[in-house]
């Protein structure tokens, strides 16, 4: 079965994605036609019908909409997400140029995230209602309560302006730095890539404070279920057993662990989804220069093409870390494996 | 009864010279240390070299608590408070973790209710016996391999070379019943011991369960303690009969003694239930007290047609009133 | 374009367009969320100071709320865009600079504009030709000299392009290149189909800079005939500052430019970083890691004021906060409803309390600090909600109630909304406010479908009585967002747009204000000043009626 069914599954989840996108695409599609059209918005204030009207007809509104949805689908097909009627550059550009920076940020804030959730969940399940678990749930808790942008203030407020332990909120690396030379857009990585290690630590103390801020206020639902699904499997009778059967305890708690990763994974994708998609107003605290602003500018002048990049987008990383999440999970559980075949 | 206690010795030893497990005054509770809750509160059990010892009980009785005490495997929580539990002349309670779990697997083992559920489902069935003979035998991965798929073949499981490197779901009830026997005889153990081993199995898969214990124990020399529910499952299985009630011994002795004569009134009744006479439903009435709200009497006075106010006033000593039977109970 | 703004919420619509046709010209620039609009936060501009870490006095550093929109002069229509695009391109023309002697200078209004990439311009006496000179000093950022061609290539890039500058040309009458003749190497000709007054003035809008032909050339292609993907990228400047890096939605990096002609700048760089949160860069100002906060709010600015180390420099500029009503509908179509409207407003209460004191009250729908506001001309409008009701009464308007649109985008405005709300209230009008969407709020203006709306820092970028008229109250005007009507205000604007004569011109626009304070189409709530927080070491500040800094000028203290 191995590879034959590796590859049947890998090409039946692509298959579907490209569905999936297709359909959000068209979703987009209609949704904005539906709107309207942005000519107004594109002449301003100050448009004349006849301005108005000649413009609808080179941007193509004046077609039939079918025609203009085979076109739409056409330019998409080819990866051309067209170009943004506000700064008339192509939305790939603009997306390349914003979306290396959110990425960095989720990566580092999920990846923090995990590091802290995990292992205290791990830990909270060894004893629950001990103090581990009641300190991690309180945490937990204010990290769930708390706005993300506000607890992002208070970060700055206590460690950039009181204590000077970390940098001002101006972006990625001080004013007027230069990035390493760009291979991956991430500037960390760019730095460590091209042996820079100043501005590699430079770099890390900026992207310190918001990730921090995002795996503080995203991942608690992942310590939570961590926790829950330790507590389960600790409980469990294959626990029980390899107890019982003098396994030592280091392997225990593994096959334990091994069990409750499963919903954790779902979780930490859909954590991460979430993530990428919400860190318009930590980008904003921290002068980030990623999507988030961009989004909502894009949003907020109906500027089209942008908001379908961002969309297809975000619907992609969706999808793919759904996809992942489920790799991963195949590999580990045999049962979820024999549920694709 | 008090007196077996101090010296840790149970009230039952004279059953064999020199049992292969012992217990004496056990006593496992839970809950906070200054109001305790009992879940066993005067365990006493012997089980010879050899032997096949059936316990029967009501659910909630404390069997499993029991298997579970012998192990050192208590639930989070649950702590045993006093007693002894000699295993091949060392007391398995005081012994330190790292050689108790050098007995656990190794020298005991256990068959559990729920086999499927007992196996880490995300590994192959052949890796967790190859496992547990590696860890307690040290031997090399192959040959641990190899064992399991001899000991599966001779557990009567098909192809057992696939079927080892199979994952727990896929294995019927009564096919992982014997995978888990299998993992419990890897490391050739002293004593087995098999808690409900054939609850929730259809009637014949049951039986087949039952013949595979049945042989495959006898011929690996072990001693087996049984735990069910099902007084015909031990009638089936076994040389001794002990009856738990609430955490408390009540019967003990030989299989035929036991079942053909009982001495205590609850034993009379669970052989009642099982065998009632023509056109009757028999059934025990009330329901088996929770833990916690026993008081000084017979654990079984509350719902016994014989109790006296010296029943709900004492618990009664085991007594040994035929060779080899002991009871535990007020009347004769 | 041109709006000015003040530094508030301004916002600045233009007109964007990409076609821009005729369209207009206008000069009210709008505040409030503009088409392009700047996002939600409002942008005012903003300008220079220190650097932080490098901490010579050579860089300047600007925190600005967003990435400029393009870097292609053609098509600037937010006001980040319009500021750095004013930065980079030579202009035609320029104001003359009145030092107020506070570190703050201003532009007169008073003179026409004189040469700036040019020598001179001349009209012709039937006002019809424009005889244009060029400097023989002027030169591009890579040394090579520019001449008629240079300005030829703009105009034709404007015209071909059709973008938003085309405005620029087509306001005075330019539409085919055939107008535009090149007599010398050094000396340009348009041909005007009516004599125009605001040649000077039009010249001096940044959409009208100069491009560098040759590097535009290098990017033209088969599908982007006149380069924009490129220009909007990477820029083609030609004036006192060139590029050197942009990193978009980080920071863009100007250096001086070594071949500028004119004045040399003061700093060598001037970096503008991107710190999308008004409230981060308030607080970066304080920590002197920057030295201009940019794009801020009235309320945020007046948060900053007294703070150690921060200046915030107010200058009294052209700009109005206004209350717009639909004219040619129920209720407002009649006049003495508006009018009673304008009785129950509380200018003061509005200027001092809402604004800070950093607003002057209204003295006439003219706005007073135009060169052309004449005081003379009465403006009756003291709050007095008695003569308010009274002209409710004889109007029969009782109950009074209506809907009034701001646009979310519009900080100043809303807070505007409220007082005014609970002033009508009094008088036993009702006035409903609605938020949209800064975008939709466009949207409802150029369809002329609210019944009222507010709006925030609608300024002029051109200071001129033709270029008002026609964009805002000539019946067929474009921003006539009212709907205004008066046969009297549209004979004024067509002798205005032939009408060269300064004195001339003085006197019709007195008569365009009276007919204008008596219909009150629009009533002006407030007259805030423009407004730039720096550190306190920052001079040079200068306020033109566009509202856009000019990084050239700008300076430490002592250097």
């Amino acid at each position: 079965m191995r590879r034959g069914f590796w590859l049947r599954y890998l090409g039946r989840r692509l298959l579907a994605a490209v569905l999936a996108l297709f359909g959000v695409a068209v979703i987009v599609f209609v949704v904005t036609r539906l709107l309207g059209d942005p000519v107004e918005l594109i002449l301003g204030q100050r448009a004349t019908p006849e301005q108005a009207a000649q413009l609808r007809a080179e941007l193509g509104y004046d077609d039939p909409l079918p025609q203009q949805f085979v076109r739409y689908i056409g330019d998409l097909v080819q990866g051309d997400l067209g170009v943004s009627n506000y700064t008339q550059r192509p939305v790939t550009d603009e997306i390349a140029d914003r979306f290396p920076a959110t990425l960095e940020l989720a990566l580092a804030g999920m990846l923090l995230g995990l590091l802290w959730t995990i292992p205290l969940g791990v830990i909270a399940a060894q004893r629950p209602g001990g103090w581990v678990d009641r300190v991690s749930r309180a945490v937990a808790e204010f990290g769930l309560a708390i706005p993300n942008f506000f607890f992002g203030l208070l970060l700055i407020l206590l460690f950039a302006y009181a204590l000077g332990w970390a940098p001002a909120p101006v972006g990625e690396l001080d004013i007027g730095a230069s990035p390493p030379p760009r291979v991956t857009g991430m500037v960390v990585v760019d730095a460590l890539l091209a042996g820079d290690l100043p501005t590699f630590w430079s770099a890390l103390k900026y992207l310190a404070l918001p990730a921090i801020t995002l795996a503080v206020t995203s991942c608690p639902p992942i310590l939570a279920l961590t926790r829950t699904s330790m507590i389960t499997a600790l409980r469990s009778d294959y626990v029980r057993s390899a107890r019982a059967f003098g396994l030592p305890p280091r392997t225990v708690r593994w096959y334990a662990l091994k069990n409750s990763l499963v919903p954790v994974l779902t979780m930490s994708a859909m954590t991460f989804g979430f993530l990428v998609g919400n860190t318009v107003l930590v980008e904003s605290v921290f002068s980030w220069p990623g999507m988030g602003l961009y989004s909502v500018q894009s949003m907020q002048r109906f500027d089209y093409a942008p908001v379908l990049g961002v969309v297809l987008l975000g619907s992609a990383i969706y999808i793919l870390v759904y996809l992942l999440a489920d790799l991963i999970s195949m590999a580990i559980d045999p049962r979820v494996r024999e549920g694709q075949t | 009864m008090s007196a077996a206690q101090t010296q840790s010795r149970s009230v039952l030893a004279g059953i064999a010279d020199d049992p292969l497990l012992e217990i004496s005054g056990l006593v496992v509770e839970t809950g906070p240390a200054r109001r305790p809750i009992e879940l066993l509160r005067s365990i006493e059990l012997a089980i010879p070299k050899g032997a096949r010892v059936g316990v029967v009980g009501e659910s909630g009785s404390g069997k499993s608590m029991t298997a579970s005490a012998i192990l050192g495997v208590l639930p989070n929580g649950v702590r045993a408070r006093a007693g002894t539990i000699r295993f091949d002349g060392r007391d398995l309670m005081t012994l330190p973790e790292r050689e108790m779990r050098r007995i656990r697997g190794g020298e005991i083992s256990l068959v559990s209710q729920n086999a499927v559920a007992s196996l880490n489902p995300l590994m192959t069935v052949g890796a967790q016996i190859a496992k547990v003979c590696r860890e307690h035998t040290g031997v090399s991965k192959q040959e641990a391999w190899t064992r399991t798929v001899e000991l599966l073949d001779a557990l009567g499981i098909p192809e057992p070379d696939v079927r080892a490197r199979s994952y727990p779901h896929h294995f019927s009830g009564g096919m992982a019943q014997r995978v888990a026997i299998a993992m419990a005889l890897i490391c050739s153990p002293q004593l087995v011991i098999a808690d409900e081993p054939t609850t929730g199995l259809d009637a014949t898969i049951q039986a087949q369960v039952l013949e595979v214990i049945d042989g495959s124990v006898k011929a690996s020399g072990a001693a087996l303690l049984l735990i069910s529910h099902d007084l015909a499952v031990i009638r089936a299985m076994c040389d001794i009969v002990a009856v738990v009630y609430a955490g408390s011994l009540l019967e003990y002795g030989p299989a035929d003694e036991v079942l053909n004569r009982p001495l205590s009134p609850y034993t009379q009744g669970l052989i009642r239930c099982m065998d009632p006479p023509e056109g009757e439903i028999a059934f025990i009435p009330g329901r088996i007290p929770e833990p916690g709200t026993l008081g000084a009497g017979c654990p079984f006075a509350e719902r016994c047609d014989r109790a006296t106010d010296a029943c709900r006033a004492q618990q009664p000593a085991l007594r040994q009133l035929r060779p080899d039977h002991w009871v535990s109970c007020h009347h004769e | 374009m041109h709006s000015t703004e003040q530094p508030a919420p301004p916002r600045r619509w233009r007109i964007g367009g990409v076609v821009a046709a005729m369209a207009a010209t206008l000069t009210l620039a709008a505040c409030g969320g503009g088409s392009d609009g700047d996002s939600k936060t409002s942008t005012a501009s903003a300008g220079g100071g220190s650097t932080t870490s490098g901490g010579g006095s050579g860089t300047l550093t600007i925190g600005v709320s967003s990435d400029p929109q393009t870097l292609d002069p053609e098509w600037g229509q937010a006001h980040r865009a319009n500021e750095t695009i004013k930065n980079l391109y030579a202009q035609w023309t320029r104001y003359e600079v009145i030092d107020n002697g506070d570190g703050t200078l201003k532009a007169d209004l008073t003179k026409d504009p004189v040469g700036e990439a040019i020598e001179s311009y001349t009209l012709s006496d039937d006002g019809k030709t424009v005889n244009i000179k060029l400097r023989p000093d002027a030169k591009l950022p890579d040394g090579e000299p520019i001449t008629a061609d240079t300005f030829l290539f703009k105009v034709e890039r404007a015209l071909e392009m059709n973008a938003g500058s085309i405005f620029d040309f087509n306001i005075l009458g330019i539409t085919k290149m055939s107008q535009v003749k090149k007599v010398s190497d050094s000396e340009i000709q348009f041909k005007l189909p009516n004599p125009s007054p605001i040649v000077g003035p039009m010249l001096r809008d940044q959409d009208a800079g100069l491009v560098d032909p040759k590097l535009v050339k290098e990017h033209m292609t088969d599908d982007d005939p006149w380069g924009t993907e490129w220009v909007a990228q990477n820029g083609a400047p030609t004036g006192a500052y060139v590029i050197e890096k942009y990193e978009p939605g980080r920071q863009l990096v100007l250096k001086a430019n070594p071949n500028y002609w004119g004045e040399k700048p003061n700093f060598e760089r001037v970096v503008l970083q991107v710190i999308p949160d008004e409230g981060q860069r308030a607080q970066l100002l304080r920590q002197g890691a920057i030295d201009i906060a940019a794009d801020m709010s009235t309320d945020a600015i007046a948060r900053l004021d007294g703070a150690p180390g921060v200046r915030v420099h107010s200058v009294p500029a052209i700009s109005q906060d206004q209350l717009g009503l639909v004219n040619d509908k129920p209720p407002f179509n009649d006049a003495r409803v508006r009018q009673a409207i304008a009785y129950a407003i509380p200018y003061q209460s509005l200027a001092d309390n809402v604004l800070g004191g950093r607003a002057a009250t209204p003295k006439g729908v003219w706005p007073q600090n135009s060169a052309w506001f004449d005081e003379s001309v009465e403006w009756p409008y003291a709050t007095d909600p008695e003569k308010a009701k009274q002209l409710l009464a004889e109007a029969g308007a009782e109950n009074l109630e209506f809907t009034v649109q701001i646009s979310d985008a519009d900080a100043d405005a809303q807070a505007l909304a409220v007082p005014i709300q609970s002033a009508l209230r009094d008088i036993g009008v009702t006035m409903n406010i609605e938020k949209v969407a800064a975008a939709r709020f466009s949207k409802n203006l150029t369809k002329r479908s609210m019944q009222a709306w507010i709006q925030s820092g609608l300024g002029a970028y051109v200071d001129d009585p033709y270029y008002m008229a026609f964009l805002s109250y000539a019946s067929t005007a474009v921003i006539n967002w009212t709907n205004y009507k008066n046969e009297k205000v549209d004979d004024i604007t067509e002798e205005l747009s032939k009408t060269v004569d300064r004195d001339r011109r003085q006197e019709l626009a007195t008569e365009l204000q009276a007919a204008l304070n008596q219909d009150v189409p629009i009533i002006p709530l407030a007259e805030p000043n423009w407004m730039l927080p720096t550190r306190e070491d920052i001079e040079g500040v200068l306020w033109e009626p566009d509202g856009l800094l000019t990084y050239r000028l700008l300076k430490r203290a002592g250097d």
